[in-house]
Order: C-alpha cells, then sequence, then structure tokens
C-alpha cells in the first residue's frame, strides 16, 4: 500500500469541492479560486481553473449565464439525472442535499479501512465509543487487516505517570468533555488542584480544545472561565485530576470565539542558544526542540549556530532543564533572567561536588 | 525548458528538502550540495506554495535562508501533510476518477467498455477503453471498486460503504479521527479521511508534537510490511554526520519511538555482527523486502526480553550492563514534584529515600551514556553520582565543570 497516492491529492480534493458546491449554486471563477485555495495550495488555481474552464477537464463543468459554471456531472446534480439507465437505481428516498455530499465521495480505500482497524486496540482510541460502539466498529472491519500492530512500536521514553484511559470514571469524564466541545456548551467540573494540595473546587467552564501530549501521555483541557454569564480567565485542567463533570445550562457568552489561541502566551523574548558543532549537537538540538517555533542561524566568526527559540513562559522551567540536559555543547546566551537560572543551577551543583566555588 | 508544477512525481526529493527546511532552517541555496540550483528553486518554490503560511525567508550574508515555522502548540493540523498530498497525475486521471464516481454513484455495475459508452454518452468525451480498463484495475487495487464476473466479463462497481447513511457511529469516530491524525502512527491517512469529509481538527491540540516524523512514514510502511512477513529487508542508511550512504541488511523487529524528541528508530537483527542495532528512521531510505526469516519469533522474544534493560536505543557494547546511581537532594515538603520526576522519568529504575531531603535513583541499563541527558537534567541536586561505566561517569562530571565554568564565569566577568 502506498501512502503517497493521487487520490489523495489536494487537487481532487479542491475539484471534488468546486463540483460540489457548484452542484447547488454555479459558482463565479473568484468563488472557485477561493475554493482552491481553502481545499489545495497558494499557487493551485493557476493550474486547476484553467483546466476546469476551458481544459482539459472542462467536461466536469459547464458555463451558464453571468459568467458563472454550474457541475456537468449527473449523479451530483438531480436536475440533470434524465441521462441515468433506468436499471440504475437511482435510490428514491434519498435527499437532494445527502446526494450532493455523497455523490462525489471515494469511497473508503484499503489503506483508510487498514489504519482505522489498526486503531482499534488503543486506549486513547477506545475513549470515543460506548462499549457497544466498539463491538460494532469491530465488527464492521472484520476481515480488514491492520496496518500496524500496537505491538510493533516501543515507545521507550514516555513519563511513566500517564491517564488511566481504561478507568470507568475517566471514559465517563473524557466522553462529557468531548460533548460540551462539540455541542459547544459550558461545562461543569469538580477539580482536584494539585497546587492546592489536592482539595477540590467547582469551576464552570467553556471548553476550547483538549490538548494531548505524547510524552505526558496525558490529556489537558484547555478552557475559559465562566463567571457570572462572562468569560474569564484561562485554565489548564488534567483530564485525570476532574472528579465530576456535566453539562451546563448556563447560556455560552455573546461573541464568545471558543478559540483558546488568543489566551496562549508566547515570551517576550526567545531563548537564545549557542550550538557548538561538537556530539552532533546542532542535529540533536533540532530534533528536539522541533515542537517549539525557532529560528537558526550560522555565526561564521565563532563556527556555531545561534538559535533562538518561541516559548510559552508556561514551560519555561520544562525548556529550561531540556537545555540543561545538552550539558556543555550548548550555551544559553539569554534573556538574561533565563541565562541567570542555569547559572543558578550549575553553580549550585558545582557546590554540591566540590563544597565551594574557587576563587 | 520545463514548465513549473506544484504537484510532483517523486515523493524523496520533497521529504530532504521540507525535512531541511522545517528541521534546520539555517541552510541558503548553496549549501545544498549535490543538487543543481534550479532543482532547489523549484523545491523552495513548492513547498513556499504547499505551506505558504508557515515559511520565513530571511537574508544573511551567505544568502537568503528559507526556514519552515512552527508552534507545534498551536497547530489543528501537520501542514507538513500537504507534502502527501502533492502528487502528480495526468489529465485522464482526474477526469475518470470523477466520471467513475459519477456513473457508479447509484451502485450499479458496469463492464469497462460500458463505461466508455457512458463517458461518451453523458459528457461527451471519448475515452481508450485499455486506458480506463487499467484505471479500474487500480482502483480495485486501492479498495475504491470493486469486481465481479459476469459471464465472461468483468463488472466494476462502487466498494460498498462501512457505514449506512446517518450511521451514530460515524460522528463519533471522526471525532476519533480528529485526534488520532494527529497523535497516532500514519496519522497522515487520518487526515484524508478528514479530507473526505472536508473535516477538519477543531477538537484537540497537541504539546510535544514532532510534526517532522511523518516525512518518514512511507519507508516505516514498507518496513511493518516486512516485519509481518517476517522477511529480512536491505536498505540505505545515511549517516548523520558524514552524509555517506551504505547498503544494509538485516531482520526488522521493532519501532522504537521517543515521545520526548519524536525520533523513530528502526531496531533490527543483524546476522552478520550477531546483536540487535537501531537505526534512525530519518535515515532510512530504498526498503525493499528479502527472503522469510524462519527463526523470526525467536529473535522477537529475544529482543522483547532485553527492552526492559535498555534506557533509550542503545543496546551497550562489552560490558552487558551498567549501574548508575545518583544521590539528589530534594526538600520533601516543597518539591515533591522533582521526586515525581524521578519516578515518572526513572524508567524503572528504584528510588529510594536515603534521609530527610535525600533520594538516591539506581537504574541498570545496558548503557548508561544514554543516560547523562536525563541525570544534566537534575543540576543543582546531584549529591553525588556513581556509575559502574568510568568513561560515562567522567563525560558527565567534565561536563558539569565545563558547563560551571561557562556560566560562573560569565558572571564574574559581568560583575567585573
Amino acid at each position: 500500500m502506498e501512502i503517497f497516492e493521487e487520490i489523495y491529492s489536494a487537487y481532487f480534493q479542491a475539484v471534488q469541492k468546486i463540483l460540489l458546491e457548484s452542484s447547488k449554486a454555479p459558482l463565479t471563477v473568484r468563488e472557485m479560486e477561493e475554493l482552491t485555495r481553502a481545499c489545495a495550495f497558494e499557487d493551485s488555481a493557476l493550474y486547476i481553473l484553467p483546466k476546469l474552464l476551458d481544459g482539459a477537464w472542462s467536461a466536469l463543468l459547464k458555463p451558464v449565464e453571468g459568467g458563472r459554471y454550474a457541475c456537468a456531472l449527473n449523479a451530483a446534480c438531480p436536475d440533470l439525472t434524465a441521462n441515468v439507465p433506468p436499471s440504475s437505481g437511482q435510490a428514491s428516498g434519498i435527499s437532494r442535499e445527502n446526494m450532493f455530499r455523497n455523490a462525489l465521495k471515494t469511497p473508503m480505500t484499503n489503506l483508510q479501512k487498514s489504519w482505522l482497524k489498526a486503531l482499534l486496540p488503543d486506549a486513547r482510541f477506545r475513549l470515543f465509543f460506548t462499549e457497544e460502539m466498539l463491538a460494532r466498529l469491530e465488527n464492521i472491519l472484520e476481515g480488514v487487516e491492520p496496518l500496524f500492530y500496537q505491538s510493533d512500536f516501543h515507545y521507550f521514553d514516555t513519563y511513566l505517570d500517564g491517564d488511566p484511559y481504561e478507568a470507568f470514571s475517566y471514559r465517563e469524564h473524557f466522553q462529557t468533555i468531548l460533548k460540551a466541545l462539540t455541542l459547544r456548551r459550558p461545562l461543569f467540573a469538580a477539580y482536584e488542584s494539585a497546587k492546592s494540595g489536592g482539595t477540590s473546587k467547582n469551576i464552570e467552564l467553556l471548553p476550547c480544545r483538549l490538548q494531548y501530549s505524547a510524552k505526558d501521555d496525558k490529556f489537558r483541557l484547555l478552557a475559559v472561565g465562566l463567571h457570572k454569564g462572562r468569560a474569564g480567565s484561562p485554565y489548564i485542567l488534567n483530564v485525570n485530576r476532574i472528579l465530576a463533570c456535566h453539562l451546563s445550562k448556563t447560556p455560552v457568552p455573546a461573541g464568545f470565539a471558543w478559540d483558546f489561541s488568543a489566551y496562549q502566551r508566547q515570551a517576550r523574548e526567545p531563548v537564545r542558544i549557542r550550538i557548538r558543532q561538537e556530539r552532533n549537537a546542532l542535529e540533536r538540538c533540532m530534533l528536539h526542540f522541533a515542537s517549539y517555533e525557532k529560528h537558526t542561524e550560522y555565526e561564521a566568526a565563532t563556527d556555531t549556530y545561534l538559535c533562538s527559540i518561541y516559548y510559552d513562559p508556561a514551560d519555561e522551567t520544562e525548556l529550561l532543564i531540556q537545555l540543561l540536559s545538552f550539558g556543555p555543547v550548548i550555551e544559553i546566551l539569554g534573556p538574561e533572567g533565563f541565562r541567570a537560572q542555569a547559572r543558578e543551577r550549575v553553580i549550585r551543583q558545582h557546590e554540591l561536588f566540590y563544597g565551594d566555588i574557587p576563587g | 525548458m520545463a514548465e513549473f508544477q506544484e504537484l510532483i512525481k517523486n515523493f524523496d526529493r520533497i521529504r530532504d528538502y521540507m525535512r531541511s527546511f522545517f528541521l534546520y532552517g539555517f541552510k541558503v541555496r548553496s549549501d545544498f550540495q549535490g543538487k543543481s540550483g534550479r532543482t532547489y528553486d523549484n523545491e523552495r518554490r513548492r513547498i513556499e506554495n504547499y505551506l505558504s503560511g508557515y515559511i520565513q525567508a530571511d537574508y544573511t550574508c551567505k544568502g537568503k535562508q528559507v526556514s519552515i515555522r512552527v508552534d507545534s502548540k498551536r497547530l489543528q493540523s501537520n501542514p507538513l501533510y500537504a507534502a502527501w498530498k502533492s502528487r502528480s497525475f495526468t489529465d485522464n486521471d482526474l477526469l475518470f476518477h470523477f466520471f467513475l464516481l459519477d456513473i457508479l454513484s447509484d451502485n450499479s455495475a458496469w463492464t469497462v467498455s460500458g463505461l466508455c459508452d457512458q463517458i461518451a454518452a453523458r459528457y461527451g468525451e471519448v475515452t481508450d477503453v485499455q486506458t480506463l480498463r487499467l484505471k479500474c484495475r487500480e482502483y480495485a487495487t486501492l479498495g475504491i471498486l470493486s469486481w465481479e464476473k459476469d459471464g465472461k466479463s468483468v463488472v466494476y462497481r462502487l466498494a460498498s460503504p462501512l457505514f449506512e447513511e446517518k450511521d451514530p457511529l460515524y460522528p463519533a469516530l471522526m471525532h476519533a479521527v480528529k485526534f488520532c491524525s494527529e497523535a497516532l502512527p500514519f496519522g497522515i491517512v487520518g487526515s484524508t479521511l478528514l479530507d473526505r469529509e472536508f473535516l477538519k481538527n477543531d477538537l484537540f491540540s497537541f504539546k510535544h508534537y514532532f510534526l517532522v516524523h511523518t516525512l518518514e512514514d512511507q519507508e516505516l510502511l514498507h518496513i511493518l510490511k516486512a516485519m509481518e512477513e517476517h522477511r529480512f529487508i536491505t536498505f540505505l542508511n545515511s549517516s548523520v554526520r558524514s552524509g555517506n550512504k551504505t547498503e544494509l541488511w538485516g531482520l526488522p523487529l521493532k519501532i522504537f519511538v521517543s515521545t520526548q524528541t519524536g525520533r523513530r528508530y528502526l531496531c533490527l537483527y543483524f546476522p552478520p555482527k550477531r546483536r540487535f542495532n537501531c537505526l534512525r528512521l530519518d535515515c532510512i531510505s530504498k526498503v525493499k523486502p528479502l527472503e522469510i526469516c524462519g527463526d523470526y519469533p525467536m529473535f522477537h522474544q529475544k529482543l522483547d526480553q532485553n527492552l526492559s534493560h535498555l534506557w533509550g536505543v542503545s543496546f551497550g557494547g562489552a560490558s552487558r550492563m551498567e549501574i548508575l546511581c545518583m544521590k539528589l537532594h530534594i526538600r520533601e515538603d516543597t518539591e515533591g514534584y522533582i521526586l515525581n520526576r524521578l519516578h515518572r522519568e526513572g524508567r524503572g529504575g528504584e528510588v529510594l529515600r536515603v534521609c530527610a531531603d535525600v533520594f538516591l535513583y539506581t537504574g541498570v541499563f545496558f548503557d548508561t551514556n544514554e543516560m547523562l541527558g536525563w541525570v544534566k537534567s537534575f543540576t543543582g541536586r546531584i549529591l553525588d553520582l556513581q556509575c559502574s561505566n568510568p568513561a560515562a561517569l567522567k563525560k558527565v562530571t567534565e561536563d558539569l565543570e565545563r558547563m560551571y565554568r561557562m556560566y560562573a564565569g560569565y558572571a564574574e566577568a559581568e560583575a567585573e
């Protein structure tokens, strides 16, 4: 099986979108350009539209009045079904909307089915379903060969205190949160805060995203507090510390965007590091910090690389210990406060080993 | 001179360039040795098109450097999946795709010549029977079409859908796919499932997300196939340090994954050396299956027996097991989170309370060299360090000393 197949191409996706939309109402060229940009790449309209309008693919569209184009395919356009042979079982009872949606949908490929089958044993995948649903899914995918087996992979450095995905209460809370997220409804949660010594508190929240970390093997709920009907401060809650939760009937504040990124911060200055060309440090650093936004330049005068790492202040300690783990092959240059934290730890370490700082 | 095209036939080249722009981002045109300037220009332009919102160009004394800048915590979906959705095709490929879906959407079945007639009648296009036959066979292999014999003829119809219309299972499945398309192996396949429905992930975000490794997925698929069939493989391995490419062969047994760095490794048994070894997946290309190994379950079992002795991916050198003991100062009343770190990050090592605020971690692994990064992450707390591998101990203590000179020296200079 191949992943790099034309049927998954962004161009196919763009043309499909144009055909579907133009089967509902004829489109202008400008509208087709926008659809293409949304489904494919920056310049794709330059390649796709000439072919659709008067080139090799022009059989798919037909010009109508007002410089607009309509879908020329029969099944997607019920009005044009006169050409379909009577034997064709054009099923009655299928709504026009469903026809639009389904007519041009490619059946799932073997690769896609096989991937779904491989997910079935995964405890995180199973969180999304009831036991009855899982049994049905297993039945539906019976006979499909999985793309991979869980045992093919060995995750050697995942933290050992990951979430208990198979615990009944965890599954129940996860599904309630998911419901609140999909329905865009506020949530009441009783939360056990680690910082407040294990005491619990009740919070009303507007859930924005579930954040997953493979390293921590944990889900966290990114939410905004709801206080007296108004959106308040952002919250990041470990799902495993939620003791109970249910949907709230409080109305969602008008104009609330459900966008947590507005609450995510970035430190005013990036951490700047110098990477020395020893022990393959450059390659290791680039891979290690690839999840952060970063910018790297070569400095000819010192034959080293200077890298700026942009980070959320909430992750400062994590980033600091990651940088220290590289030892002397990298040097934290700034900001001064960040460098000072590294310096303090290094000096303290020297004192622990040698008892004093030599003069 | 050939006109520039956004789409590509060969994935390997875009894989190399995209990886370089994403991971390093400091290379300029002249750094891409072995490739013509025109090749660089075309690949750069393609990547700029695929990832237009994420590209940054900077001008240095060496020239223009292009980088892909992404904060993975803010992403809905891996932008590098675009590379997988850029395969070129012929004009007929796209036309046939939509003609076939349109004609067969009513669950009818047609012979290839019948399909040719339908295409002529419905869309006024004259089609070569042989070309359409090849397309139907290709789609049957992909699972899009099913076929059956009708007398002497073969008739094709659309493959049966897995789910009925309005099945309540389907929305739940799509929610799961939104998560799995970013968090589980071969997430790109999930992304194509979302594309089928014109859906995007609007439920999840990801921390510690290492996007670049999707680019290894095709090679990984070939390796997993060989593992399933218990086959040896041959492949090209590129050295990260020298850039040299070597053809190797071995028995693929497992994929090792680091969730902390995103790196993935292929663990093989190398018969000539009679030992296990791990190689970085992103350095492997041109995987080809060889003969079946009759003793595959035995090698697999031996590897499984060894897993608990591995800190990371190294099976060590001559001395089979090494011991590292680290005594740490942790304030019990206020620094429980550090103690938690020892337990959750210690990979099964023993943690003992020696006395008030002093804890001893002991780990026994094949290669303590691999632990040194983790040890240094406790800088400022290490009371004592002992290791049965003197070279590893020397390395880490010298590192801590160099760090002291680097940072404390700077402090003194500043004070002056």
